[in-house]
């Protein structure tokens, strides 16, 4: 495993780079990589690169995210008074936003045809791959990523429109523009 | 950037984004240069990224008839012999393999329909690695938490079934009176009343937390009721005892709220379920193994600091191990 880690690091420095990852989000990223390479061998890995890279990409992925999320905390936090008790329910401001999320999803979703939610539940929430749900419904693979696209379309495009709002004033913290430090390129 | 363009580029995002699900090492590499060409390309990525990762189960509720609960999950693999995304089906040998695969459909739907009242259709296996959560829903209302590092092995032929290999889950559970839900790890069986419930397992202990509702606890010779605010521990060993005891519901299964709460937990279980919270190993000195910890840890935030605490509590002292932590008595702790 270990080896397997030096040997594609060229590769992983680049996919990071490519993935405008600043230094430090490069070196969690690797070292979360490599700990869990060792701590959680798998056996031969048929193909290597795909699977280091996804691997990759989701530790970054992760990371930004909760990079935002102790961002938005710790602003919560400053405005609150010091020292009560550790409390981490989700403010009711955060579970408002939280709410408003979870609702302007739902109703994205709730537009597209029903065939088009079914799939993108099977694929996103059952985890099925592509090749299987087409031969379960006995269409192609391109048809299903058809649906699958349109899926994610709404959902992107409700989220973003969600955090243009946040911007506009109303809740803190949209998760993007807290994403990456401003003074790293 | 105008408004066309971002467009765009958000479509080429959700493709790529679909695309490396399962893609190749050419897939990877055409997606850097794709990348590399225009910086804006990852932010878009990254928004594609965001918002799938806060989708949730209870977001995309179950069509009335779900079609993969009918068929299950056995379409094989017999007409695709690589492991690769049907990304472009549109070329010439991915079109037969299509055709191909739409046949071997139609054949098989007569027999799994057959085959799920005699045999059933495959299992498959959903995992988290360490430190990493997932949600997944069942189109039977049913929905199960997965903490990090756990394994749950599921038979679509047997929707009101799950099987715990190994970690930590909540099982959320439409109740059925005539169809109970059970959760199985070996030889312990937990048979849901209508309820939410945590489950936790390792190589020695077997422990349930009863959050809402009631659940049988169920093994050779054993058969034990549990209610709302109660919960029970026991080891794999077959003369292994039962432990029930009684928890605020408000602090079981903590995991899922970034805390772990404790009433004097031996040290180790406590660096066990650090690691599968964390998703970095904490190991424990045999020394302080058994040292009882009573009190609440913060799980949400760096690895270390959670182990610092925890360590700071009891008057020991933490050194990084390879890549993991270690606990250790304290330069002048009485031994």
């Amino acid at each position: 495993m270990k080896a397997l880690f030096f040997e594609n690091r060229p590769i992983l420095l680049r996919f990071l780079a490519a993935r405008r990852a600043t230094p430090d989000e490069a070196d969690d990223v690797l070292q979360d990589l490599f700990v869990r390479l060792e701590t959680q061998v798998i056996g031969p890995i048929a193909q290597p690169i795909p699977y280091l890279c996804r691997m990759a990409d989701n530790l970054l992925v992760d990371h930004r995210r909760s990079a935002a999320a102790r961002a938005a905390r710790e602003e919560a936090w400053t405005g609150t008074q010091f020292g009560s008790e550790v409390d981490d329910s989700p403010s009711p401001e955060r579970q408002l936003i939280g709410r408003e999320a979870l609702a302007a999803t739902t109703r994205a979703l709730a537009q597209l045809p029903e065939r088009t939610v079914e799939i993108f539940r099977r694929f996103r929430i059952e985890g099925a791959p592509q090749r299987q749900i087409a031969g379960e419904l006995d269409i192609s693979v391109s048809a299903v990523e058809k649906h699958l696209h349109k899926a994610y379309q709404a959902i992107v495009a409700a989220k973003a429109s969600l955090d243009a709002a946040s911007l506009d004033g109303e809740s803190p913290h949209p998760l993007r523009s807290q994403s990456r430090g401003s003074d790293n390129d | 950037m105008t408004e066309q363009k971002l467009l765009t580029v958000r479509d080429e995002a959700i493709a790529w984004h679909l695309r490396l699900k399962e893609g190749s090492t050419e897939d990877w590499d055409a997606f850097m240069a794709w990348l590399e060409a225009d910086p804006a390309r990852s932010d878009a990525y990254d928004e594609v990224k965001f918002a799938d990762a806060a989708i949730t189960a209870e977001m995309v509720p179950a069509a009335a008839i779900p079609v993969a609960a009918i068929l299950g999950a056995a379409i094989p693999d017999a007409a695709n012999d690589e492991g690769e995304a049907g990304w472009r089906p549109a070329h010439g040998r991915w079109r037969w393999a299509t055709a191909l695969a739409a046949i071997a459909a139609i054949f098989l739907i007569g027999l799994i329909s057959i085959q799920s009242f005699t045999r059933g259709a495959s299992k498959y296996e959903v995992a988290t690695g360490p430190g990493e959560r997932r949600t997944i829903a069942l189109g039977t209302g049913d929905s199960f938490m997965l903490n990090g590092d756990t394994r749950l092995i599921l038979d679509p032929s047997d929707p009101r079934s799950a099987e715990i290999a190994a970690g930590e889950a909540t099982f959320v559970i439409r109740h059925d009176e005539a169809r109970p839900f059970v959760v199985t790890a070996g030889r312990h069986r937990v048979i849901d009343v209508g309820t939410v419930f945590n489950v936790a397992r390792d190589d020695r202990r077997f422990a349930v937390e009863v959050i809402e509702g009631a659940v049988a606890y169920r093994r050779a010779g054993t058969d034990v009721a549990l209610s709302a605010g109660q919960t029970l521990e026991t080891g794999d060993d077959p003369g292994a005892g039962v432990r029930t005891g009684r928890r605020r519901p408000e602090e079981m299964a903590g995991w899922r709220r970034g805390r772990l709460s404790y009433s004097a937990a031996p040290l180790e279980r406590v660096a066990r379920d650090l690691s599968r919270t964390l998703g970095t190993r904490v190991i424990v000195d045999p020394a302080v193994a058994a040292l009882p910890f009573t009190g609440s840890l913060r799980v949400d935030r760096d690895a270390r600091e959670s182990v610092d605490t925890l360590a700071a509590t009891l008057d020991l002292r933490v050194r990084r191990a390879g890549d993991g932590l270690r606990i250790e008595p304290g330069p002048g702790a009485p031994r």
